[in-house]
This record gives structure tokens, C-alpha cells and sequence, in this order.
């Protein structure tokens, strides 16, 4: 196909509109392209079905099999050393249970879908190894998960760990978190307080997330009491406010927020909350 | 270019783009070949998925919670296939099995997995974590995506629609051999009260006749028949997690 | 607008009414359903978006947004483009213009029927398929209306032989009614509910043999037709190869039927149809450039007129689009690739880079053509459109690079085992909150799309607004060449 025979006009654009077309041949790489992927396909199709009868199913048996030879000891114990309550293990065991066990056992393990576990009664036994026990392999009728495969065996020790060392003195509350996660929630903000439009606006989001579901899209309440009012539990100053929402009212649901927002989180949901309320007052914020 | 390829084109031209009666019927018969060559198998015990015996269809609550499960749109963000490689059994459990999906109508596979996928989550979660979840998914899991759904705990099931859906689903192929459409409302009323029980254990009270109730039993039925059936090695597992 | 024709009907003057009504229902639904899509990226960033209403929850406003954008604005701008260039190829009016009217407000009353029924919840969860049984019906009704008018006018041509667009046009009219019908055989249980007659992996083995070609037949073979009428014409240059043109319609056609399994990958679908899904994906890929290559070789001796035409700008962005996605489709066909992409924020990246590059852009680039020959004068503000095309192009760019990393990073971390042979990140929850960044980004390039069709639609407001005052006489019959 010489340089000659290339852009020649077919000539039939009376019956397209006055579209011309050339009739250039077919790319010699496009051709060779259609040609690799025809053969690559039947060959695929026959090695894969017929030669080497391959299948999903035979894969994952290799892929379990090469886990098992690399992890022989299983999932669950990566060679559990002795259990012992440490500092280590329990701070690391808050952790544990601040991500997969509050849903159910409640901030501070005063239960909620599953049971409490401050006090003395255990379904399960309350020894270290009854503990290590069923949160390896669960309860799984019951909704408690066999969480070992999921976490490994170390955090289920640290985990136990925690638990423990909170069963045996329920009196303290949700230990606060350790440094590194969030600044001591306990140091209550007390002159520093000011109500920036900053401070509102991030308290508005922080508002949406975590306390709508009791207290109402628009503050008017719900399980929690409403903001709209003058009438506050707890004393309506901001000081008060962020008192109770830092260390919560766990007996009547109310969340201890300290550990989970931090300080500054604190006090931006304190002021928005604080904005809210004397706008619906009709008084200066603040006051 | 060569007197062949100038052949073909006369031909091209001169049969089909002269014709369009004729070009529209080798049209369709060209975009039928590759449809019939996959589909048609699928209706035969060789070729086809798997049909074993030991799935029975969803009994009338699970299929009221199916079809509220389908209007919500939860298959939008859930995928109920749980996929043959070790990380999915981790993370899901056994993978998805052919004959767990013969009642399926319509399948509810899903595409994307904006939430985890749901095939085995029957009986992960007992039934107030459900009813909480479906509340507001935050309460159980802060900082989630999942919309709220607030309305499933108010709003009733009608025993007529459902019986209606159970209705269309024998017509349709689906062997309710023993059941008789009379006994519906029952069948909604019984197995609602077991989870209504279940709930208030948690302290959670609500009526047998509540969508989320409807909505619980189905979630609560997926990936169960599979997993017993593979437990008693009616199928074929892969051996160890 | 009807317009008096003083010399006699003379069969010769073009039905360009039905296109107008055609044209203004592109820009509307399309508008819409980026609005649409615009809310729900909004929704999976930041959930309050949801209103806590059952109508605005994600779960029915998706598929509000898929039927939207493809059966409202691309099927119009489909509808529209062949109504156009169908007539002007065969010399020919539309068969009968009351059966184009019926299919106009036939089709906008089935738009209309899903924007009501979708919000309520009222769906058939399979996707691109989601309507209920009656609208359905009625679907198909008017789709044969549209035949029946189609092939029609095809009878009575004055034109002997067929361009390659018409060709297109073709497999789109009779490949759309074959999916349509088969996917939809259903046992009605009340007017809003049915059920469908196959179940379980028959019944995903049909839908995405349907869904597939749904994208396959209703957003590629339809707008190839586009592009081989509205591309030589913008660049007033022949097109590239006709022998291309046989060879690679003629593979589409046949290859693309089979791909519907690569939607399946690693289900419990049997393995063989797994195989072939795969491998026909495969021998998709040169064929589908085919197209592309037509395309792109045909502005050889048109480049200095991509520089000042918008409408030219459109239309290179757009086949390359075409030829990304469809070299992307088929490697998320390979079973390895589709292992780590499948369920990901990959597959929504690719899809837009098919639906905002290819469909959107060949949309717009019609569009801003058919304008002056449409309405006798040029658009009210001309560099919007150039203005319309950047915003759009970065658009593009943002939501489809935003998606990749996300689902990259999604499927790696999904899979993630650490050296205990644990998961490396259990709890669902970890993953996804990392996908917000990624979601806010997808949302501004949505946000830039979405602003060049608001600006797009407000030109031609105004272009079609003063046109009217302007302009009595008739059209001119003569073919703008
Ligand atoms: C989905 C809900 C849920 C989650 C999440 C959960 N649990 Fe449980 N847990 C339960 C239920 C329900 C029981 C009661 C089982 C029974 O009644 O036998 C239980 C029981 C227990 C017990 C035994 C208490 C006894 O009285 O014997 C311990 C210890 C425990 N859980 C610890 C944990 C730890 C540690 C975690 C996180 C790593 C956790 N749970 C997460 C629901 C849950
Ligand atoms: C799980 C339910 C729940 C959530 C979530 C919740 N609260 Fe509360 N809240 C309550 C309850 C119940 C009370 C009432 C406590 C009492 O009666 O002493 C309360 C009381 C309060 C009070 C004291 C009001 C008074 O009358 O003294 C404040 C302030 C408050 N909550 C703020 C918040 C903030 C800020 C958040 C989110 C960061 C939040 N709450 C999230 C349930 C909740
Ligand atoms: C916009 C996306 C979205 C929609 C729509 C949605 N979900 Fe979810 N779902 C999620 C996300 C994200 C999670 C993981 C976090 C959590 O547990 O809430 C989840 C978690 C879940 C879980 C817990 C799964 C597990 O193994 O932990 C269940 C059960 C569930 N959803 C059911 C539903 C049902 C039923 C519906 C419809 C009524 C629904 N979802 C609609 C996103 C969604
Ligand atoms: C204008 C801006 C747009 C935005 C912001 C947008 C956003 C979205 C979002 C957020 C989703 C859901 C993704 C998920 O489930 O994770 C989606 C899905 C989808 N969009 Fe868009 N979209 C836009 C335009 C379009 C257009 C113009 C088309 C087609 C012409 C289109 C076609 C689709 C399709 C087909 C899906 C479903 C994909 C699937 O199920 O995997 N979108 N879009
Ligand atoms: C050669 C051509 C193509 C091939 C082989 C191909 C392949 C694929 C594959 C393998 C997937 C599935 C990803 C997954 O879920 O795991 C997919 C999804 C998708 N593709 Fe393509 N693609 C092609 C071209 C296109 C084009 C041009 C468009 C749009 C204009 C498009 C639109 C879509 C849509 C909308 C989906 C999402 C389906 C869903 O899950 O809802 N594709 N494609
Ligand atoms: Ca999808
Ligand atoms: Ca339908
Ligand atoms: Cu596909």
C-alpha cells in the first residue's frame, strides 16, 4: 500500500450529507493489536479451563495453604507469652476496647447491648482466662464476636487486661486518654473559654456528628434535654456545660465526651451549644 | 490495497448498505450469538449454577424485610458476595456459595462496597445492635457514612402487600410448596414476636408489625443456610480460616 | 415555533421541530441529573446531607442520578443528534411526524414517571433497570414507536446507500429493545412491585448482560454514530478510513455482547462464563479503538481549527476519553486487575472517565454545533463555550484521578494482611473514613462540571430567546455544507 494509494476520496458524499470518507487502509499495528488479543484470549481460555484447570476455588486453596505454612501456629495464637496485667498492656487495651467494644459494653464498660462488665456477675467466668476465653472465640448466638481472628491474640490479652484492671476498681472513670490521642480532657477550660465564630462553627459540626441522635437536629432535644430553654440539670453557665460534657452523666446516658473530643472539641461544642441557647433566649452570648 | 479487500467492500456495500432491511436483521442476529451462548446454559443442571437442597426460600417476614432492604436502596452501598480469596474470608467468612442465591429474586449481589459486604452477616450482630444501627448508624459505629433510617422503626408492615410478594414469588418459581397464602399474617405475626422478645432483652420494645422488625429477620437470614450447609459439609469448604 | 411554509409541503424540508424539543430536553435532564450526581458525591463526604428524609437518603437518589444522566440526558442528546443528522443523510423527512412527537413526550413522561417513582423507593434494584414494571411497559411501547418511525423513514430514503453512522444508529435502536424486553420479563405483585421471572445468578447473569450493553449500546454505539456525522462535519475533513469503519462496527457490534460476566468476576457465577466475559473484554480493546482511531485520524489537516473551534475541542477530548476508558474496561476485565477493583471507587473513575469525557463531551460538542443551524445565529456569549470546555475538562480530570486513588487504596487496604497473617485493617470503618479527601476532590471536579452545564444552558436560553425575536422566515432548506 503505497504513499499513493492513501487519502483517495471514495466519492460517495452525496449520500452522506456531504461527509467524505478516504478509504486508507487499517493501521498495520491496530491490525497485528486485534489479531494478539484473538489469539491471547483462545489461548487463555483453553490453558485456563482445559491444560491447567485452573479455578477461584483452587487458588484460594493455595493462598490458605501458603498462609498456613508461613503462620503454622494458626491466627489466633501468635505465641501467647504469660498473661499479666500491666501498665503497657492495659493502656493498649483501652484502646482495643474504645474501637471495637464501646458500641456494645457502653464508655465505661457499663454495658448496653452487652453486658456490664464492672460488676461481679460473669456469664462466662471472671478469671483471666475465662475473659481471654470468650473474647477469642465469643458468643457468637449471642452477637459477641470471636475476636481474635480479627484483632490476634495480643490485643484480646491487652484488651482482658484492661478490662480487668477497670472490674477491679469500677470507681475510676474512663481513664483519660493516654497523651498521644487526645490532650487531658479532664482539665476543665475555665477563664481561657471565649466563643469564636471559629470555635461555633467547628462546634456546629462536632454537634452534628456526635450529639444530634439525643439532643436533636435543631437542639430542641430528644432522649437528651433540650438547649432552646433556661432550664439546665446541671447549671447553665459555660463552665457547667463543659464540665458535663467533658466528664458526661454516664448513669443517664449521657456520654463522657472528654476522652473522645478532646479539650478543644470541648469547648467548641460548648460554645456553639452556648451561642444556640441565647440566641434562642434572645440574650447576649456568653453571659 | 489489494482486489480482495476491494471485493468485500463492493460487497459491503452494494448488499448491506443498500439494504437496511437486511442490515438490520444481520444486526440482530449478530448481537443475539453471544447473549444465547451464555444465558441459555444457565438453565441447564451442567452448565448452570449450582440448585442443591439444602436452601429453603425466605419465609414471609424475611421477605417483607427483603423488599424494604430493596426500596431503601441498601444494595446500592452492600455487595452480598462474599469473594473466594483469603482476605474476604477473614474479614466475611466462608465465600458465597451458587445455591445460597436460588431464592434470590432479584439477585441483590450488589456493585460497590460503600459499607461491608452482608452475605454473612446473619447472625453477627444480635438484633438491638440492628435496631440501634438502623436508628442512627453512629450510635454503633461513629463516623459512619450510612444514612439514618429513623422511619423503619415507626412505619407498619401490611400483611396484604406481603402477601402479595409471596404471591408473585410462586408465580414466578418460587416452591412455597407448604405454604398457603391464608397463613401469612400469621407466619408475620410468630416469627415477628421471637425478635420483638429478642429485643426487649436489650430493653428495646417496639410491635411484631414495625418495618425494622421485617427488616431484622432478613438481615438476620443472610448467609445462614450456607454456613450450616457448609458446616455439615453439605458443600465443599476450603479448609481452615 | 411551528412556522408557515409558503411553497408546498415538499417532503424534502426536515422535521428540525422534533430535534429542538429534543435539544432543549438534553440540556434540561442533564443539568438535573449532574445536580444529582452533585448531591449524592455530597452525601457520601458529609452524611447530614442525606436530610434524614426517606425521598433524599443515598440509597434512592443513586440510581435517581444513573437513569438520569443516561436515559434523560444522553438517551435525548442521542435522540436529538440522530433526528438531525438521520434526515440530512438520507435526503429524507421523518417517516411521520406525529410518531416523532409521540416518542418525544412519550420518552419525557417515562423521565418524569422515574423522577417520581425513584425518590418514593419504588425500584427494581437492578441497575439501569431500576423502573418499575409498568414504566417498563411503557418503555417499550415507545421504543417501538421509535422504531416503527425509525426504520420508516429508512423505507421511503431517498439515499441509496447507508453511511456508517446510520449503521450505528441501527444496532442502537434494535440492540436497546432486545436487552430492554429479555431483562425485564417480570410477575407483577402489585402496580409498584414485581418480581423478576429468573433468580439468583441466572437472574445477575441477565442483568449484567443487559447492564453491560446498556452502557455498551445506549452510551457508545449511538454516540460513535454522533461522531461519525458531527466530527467530519465540524472539521470539514474526510473521514479517516471507511474500510475502518466496516471492520470495526461489525467486531463491536458482535464482541460487546458478550463482556456482561466481567461484572461477575469471582462470584459464584460459573467459571466458564467468567472466562469469556474476560477474554471478550479483551479482544474489545482494538475495536473499540477502531473507533477512536477513525475519529482522531480524521482531524489529520483539521488541528489549527481545534485551537479556535469549541466545538472541535469537544470532540478530540471526548473520543480520547473514549479511548482511555475503553482501554481501562479491559484491563478491569483480567481477573487479577478486577480482583483488586472490583467493589472499589476505581470502577465509579472509570465510569466517569466514559460518561463525563466520552458521552458528556460528544453531548456538549453537539450541542454548540447543531446551534447556528438550529436557530440561524451563533451562540449569545461565543467564548462561554471554550470557558465550558476547560471547566469541564479539569472536571473530568479531578473526579477520575480522585476515584483512582481512592479505590487503589480502597482494594489494597480491603485485602491488607500484616506479618501475623492478620488483617492489617479490620474495622470497615478505618477504611472508609480515609476516603473522604478523596470524596470532597470528586466533588469539586463534579462542582466544575456541573457549572459548565449551568453556563451552557443559560447561553442557549438566551441564543434560543433572541433567535425567536429575530428570525420569521422559514429555514432555508439548502444543506449548510
Ligand atoms: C455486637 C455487640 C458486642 C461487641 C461489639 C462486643 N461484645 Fe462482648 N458481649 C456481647 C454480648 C451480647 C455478651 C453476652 C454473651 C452472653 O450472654 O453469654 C458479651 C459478653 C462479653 C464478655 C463476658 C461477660 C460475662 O458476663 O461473662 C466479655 C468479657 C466481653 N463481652 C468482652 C468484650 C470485648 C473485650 C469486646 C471488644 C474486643 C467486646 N466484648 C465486644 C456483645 C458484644
Ligand atoms: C446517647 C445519648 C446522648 C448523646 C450522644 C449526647 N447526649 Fe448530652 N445528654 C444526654 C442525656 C440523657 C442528658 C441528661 C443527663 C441528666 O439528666 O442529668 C444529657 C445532658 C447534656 C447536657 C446537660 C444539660 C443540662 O440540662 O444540664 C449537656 C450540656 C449535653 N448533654 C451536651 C451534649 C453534647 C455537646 C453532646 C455531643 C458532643 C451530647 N450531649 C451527646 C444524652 C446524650
Ligand atoms: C450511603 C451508604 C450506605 C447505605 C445507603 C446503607 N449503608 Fe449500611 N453501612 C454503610 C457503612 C459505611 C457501614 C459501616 C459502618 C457502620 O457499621 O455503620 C454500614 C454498615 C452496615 C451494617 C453493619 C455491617 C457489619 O458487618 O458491621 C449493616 C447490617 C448495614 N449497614 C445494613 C444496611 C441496611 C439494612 C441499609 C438500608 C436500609 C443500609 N445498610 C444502607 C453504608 C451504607
Ligand atoms: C456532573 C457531575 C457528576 C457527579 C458529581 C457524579 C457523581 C456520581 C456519584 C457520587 C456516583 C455514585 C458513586 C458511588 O456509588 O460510589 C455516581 C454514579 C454514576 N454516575 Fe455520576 N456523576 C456526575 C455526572 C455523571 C454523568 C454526566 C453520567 C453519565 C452520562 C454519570 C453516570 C454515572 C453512572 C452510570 C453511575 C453508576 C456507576 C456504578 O454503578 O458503578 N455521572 N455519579
Ligand atoms: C472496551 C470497552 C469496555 C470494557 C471492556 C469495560 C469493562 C468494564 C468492567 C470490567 C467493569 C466492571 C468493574 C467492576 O465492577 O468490577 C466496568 C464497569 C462499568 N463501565 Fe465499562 N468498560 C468499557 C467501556 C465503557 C464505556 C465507554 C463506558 C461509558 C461510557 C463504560 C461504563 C461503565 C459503567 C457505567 C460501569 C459500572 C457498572 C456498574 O457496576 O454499575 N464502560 N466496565
Ligand atoms: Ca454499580
Ligand atoms: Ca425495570
Ligand atoms: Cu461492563
Amino acid at each position: 500500500m503505497n504513499k499513493k494509494e492513501r487519502d483517495i476520496v471514495l466519492g460517495h458524499e452525496d449520500e452522506a450529507d456531504g461527509i467524505q470518507e478516504y478509504d486508507n487502509p487499517l493501521p498495520d499495528w491496530w491490525l497485528g493489536l486485534f489479531w494478539i488479543t484473538i489469539i491471547w484470549g483462545l489461548g487463555y481460555l483453553i490453558h485456563y479451563h482445559f491444560i491447567a484447570d485452573r479455578s477461584p476455588q483452587a487458588a484460594l486453596a493455595q493462598e490458605i495453604a501458603a498462609a498456613e505454612e508461613r503462620w503454622p501456629e494458626g491466627l489466633t495464637g501468635a505465641g501467647v507469652g504469660s498473661f499479666e496485667v500491666t501498665d503497657a498492656a492495659v493502656a493498649a487495651g483501652e484502646q482495643v476496647f474504645r474501637t471495637n467494644c464501646v458500641a456494645c459494653h457502653g464508655i465505661n464498660l457499663e454495658g448496653g447491648i452487652g453486658p456490664n462488665l464492672l460488676d461481679d456477675e460473669w456469664i462466662h467466668g471472671g478469671t483471666s482466662e475465662d475473659i481471654i476465653n470468650v473474647v477469642t472465640n465469643g458468643v457468637v448466638e449471642k452477637g459477641m464476636l470471636a475476636w481474635a481472628p480479627i484483632i490476634g491474640a495480643e490485643a484480646v490479652n491487652n484488651v482482658t487486661a484492661y478490662v480487668l484492671s477497670r472490674n477491679a476498681d469500677p470507681s475510676v472513670t474512663a481513664a483519660p486518654a493516654p497523651a498521644e490521642q487526645a490532650p487531658a480532657a479532664a482539665q476543665v477550660a475555665g477563664a481561657d473559654f471565649v466563643i469564636t465564630a471559629a470555635a461555633v462553627t467547628a462546634g456546629e459540626g462536632i454537634f452534628a456528628q456526635f450529639c444530634i441522635a439525643c439532643h436533636g437536629s435543631n437542639l430542641e432535644g430528644g432522649i437528651g434535654p433540650s438547649f432552646l430553654d433556661d432550664e439546665w440539670i446541671h447549671g447553665g453557665t459555660s463552665a457547667d456545660v463543659i464540665r458535663i460534657v467533658t466528664n458526661g452523666v454516664p448513669e443517664k446516658g449521657m456520654v463522657a465526651w472528654g476522652p473522645v473530643l478532646g479539650a478543644e472539641g470541648v469547648n467548641n461544642v460548648a460554645a456553639y451549644v452556648m451561642t444556640k441557647n441565647s440566641e434562642a433566649l434572645g440574650k447576649e452570648p456568653g453571659t | 490495497m489489494s482486489d480482495t479487500q476491494a471485493k468485500q467492500e463492493r460487497f459491503h456495500r452494494r448488499v448491506l448498505e443498500s439494504k437496511a432491511g437486511l442490515f438490520a436483521i444481520v444486526t440482530t442476529i449478530v448481537i443475539s450469538i453471544g447473549g444465547i451462548v451464555e444465558i441459555a446454559p444457565m438453565f441447564t443442571v451442567a452448565a448452570g449454577p449450582e440448585r442443591p437442597d439444602w436452601v429453603s426460600p425466605y419465609t414471609a417476614l424475611e421477605v417483607a424485610g427483603r423488599d424494604i432492604y430493596i426500596r431503601e436502596g441498601c444494595y446500592v452501598c452492600h455487595s452480598q458476595m462474599v469473594r473466594p480469596m483469603r482476605s474476604e474470608l477473614l474479614r466475611y467468612g466462608e465465600w458465597s456459595r451458587a445455591g445460597e442465591y436460588r431464592y434470590d429474586r432479584p439477585f441483590l449481589l450488589g456493585s460497590r462496597r460503600i459499607g461491608p459486604d452482608l452475605h454473612r452477616v446473619g447472625g453477627k450482630y444480635p438484633d438491638a445492635w440492628h435496631y440501634e444501627h438502623m436508628r442512627d448508624p453512629r450510635s454503633t459505629t461513629p463516623g459512619s457514612v450510612m444514612p439514618p433510617y429513623p422511619w423503619l422503626l415507626e412505619r407498619r408492615i401490611d400483611p396484604d402487600d406481603v402477601t402479595a410478594s409471596v404471591r408473585a414469588l410462586m408465580r414466578s418459581g418460587t416452591p412455597y410448596y407448604d405454604v398457603d397464602l391464608a397463613s401469612v399474617p400469621g407466619a408475620l405475626r410468630t416469627q415477628g414476636d421471637a425478635v420483638v422478645a429478642r429485643l426487649m432483652e436489650a430493653r428495646i420494645e417496639t410491635e411484631p408489625d414495625r418495618e425494622i422488625v421485617a427488616l431484622i429477620a432478613y438481615l438476620q437470614r443472610l448467609g445462614q443456610d450456607g454456613r450450616r450447609a457448609i458446616e455439615q459439609g453439605l458443600t465443599t469448604p476450603t479448609g481452615a480460616r | 415555533m411551528q412556522y408557515t411554509n409558503p411553497v408546498k409541503a415538499d417532503r424534502s424540508i426536515y422535521d428540525d421541530d422534533v430535534v429542538r424539543l429534543f435539544f432543549g430536553a438534553t440540556v434540561l435532564w442533564g443539568v438535573v441529573g449532574m445536580l444529582v450526581g452533585v448531591i449524592i458525591a455530597l452525601q457520601l463526604a458529609w452524611w447530614p446531607a442525606n436530610l434524614g428524609l426517606p425521598w433524599t437518603t443515598f440509597g434512592r437518589l443513586r440510581p435517581l442520578h444513573t437513569n438520569a444522566v443516561i436515559f434523560a440526558f444522553a438517551g435525548n442528546i442521542c435522540f436529538a443528534g440522530i433526528y438531525y443528522s438521520m434526515q440530512r443523510l438520507l435526503k429524507t423527512r421523518m417517516w411521520n411526524d406525529l410518531l416523532s412527537r409521540v416518542h418525544f413526550w412519550g420518552w419525557q413522561a417515562i423521565i418524569v414517571a422515574a423522577a417520581i417513582t425513584l425518590p418514593l423507593g419504588m425500584t427494581q434494584s437492578k441497575e439501569y433497570a431500576e423502573l418499575i414494571w409498568p414504566i417498563d411497559v411503557a418503555i417499550a411501547v415507545v421504543w417501538v414507536v421509535f422504531a416503527v418511525n425509525f426504520f420508516g423513514t429508512l423505507a421511503v430514503r431517498k439515499v441509496k446507500h447507508i453511511y456508517v453512522a446510520i449503521w450505528f444508529y441501527i444496532s442502537f435502536v434494535i440492540t436497546i429493545a432486545v436487552l430492554h424486553i429479555v431483562n425485564s420479563l417480570a410477575v407483577p405483585a402489585s402496580l409498584f412491585r414485581s418480581y423478576p421471572l429468573y433468580s439468583g445468578l441466572t437472574d445477575a447473569l441477565v442483568q449484567w448482560w443487559y447492564g453491560h450493553n446498556a452502557v455498551g449500546f445506549f452510551l457508545t454505539t449511538p454516540f460513535l454514530g454522533l461522531m461519525y456525522y458531527y466530527l467530519p462535519r465540524a472539521a470539514e475533513r474526510p473521514v479517516y478510513s471507511y474500510r475502518l469503519s466496516i471492520v470495526h462496527f461489525w467486531s463491536l457490534v458482535f464482541l460487546y455482547i458478550w463482556t456482561g460476566p466481567h461484572h461477575l468476576l469471582y462470584s459464584a457465577l460459573p467459571d466458564w462464563a467468567q472466562t469469556l466475559g474476560m477474554i471478550f473484554s479483551i479482544m474489545l480493546l482494538a475495536p473499540s479503538w477502531g473507533g477512536m482511531l477513525n475519529g482522531l485520524l480524521t482531524l489529520r489537516g483539521a488541528w489549527n481549527k481545534v485551537r479556535t473551534d469549541p466545538v472541535l475541542k469537544f470532540f478530540v477530548v471526548a473520543v480520547s476519553f473514549y479511548g482511555m476508558a475503553t482501554f481501562e474496561g479491559p484491563m478491569m476485565a483480567i481477573r487479577a486487575v478486577n480482583g483488586l477493583a472490583h467493589f472499589t471507587n476505581w470502577v465509579i473513575g472509570h465510569v466517569h472517565s466514559g460518561a463525563l469525557g466520552w458521552v458528556g463531551m460528544m453531548a456538549f460538542g453537539t450541542l454548540y454545533w447543531m446551534v447556528p443551524r438550529l436557530w440561524k445565529r451563533d451562540l449569545a456569549y461565543p467564548n462561554w463555550a471554550t470557558t465550558h470546555f476547560w471547566l469541564a475538562t479539569v472536571g473530568i480530570v479531578l473526579y477520575t484521578v480522585s476515584m483512582w486513588a481512592a479505590g487503589l487504596m480502597e482494594g489494597l487496604m480491603w485485602r491488607g494482611v500484616n506479618d501475623q497473617g492478620l488483617l492489617s485493617s479490620p474495622a470497615f470503618m478505618d477504611i472508609v473514613n480515609r476516603l473522604d479527601p478523596f470524596y470532597w476532590m470528586r466533588l469539586v471536579g463534579g462542582v466544575l462540571y456541573l457549572v459548565g452545564a449551568l453556563m451552557m444552558m443559560w447561553n442557549l436560553i438566551r441564543t434560543v430567546g433572541q433567535s425567536k425575536a429575530q428570525v420569521q422566515t422559514p429555514a432555508p432548506v439548502v444543506a449548510v455544507s
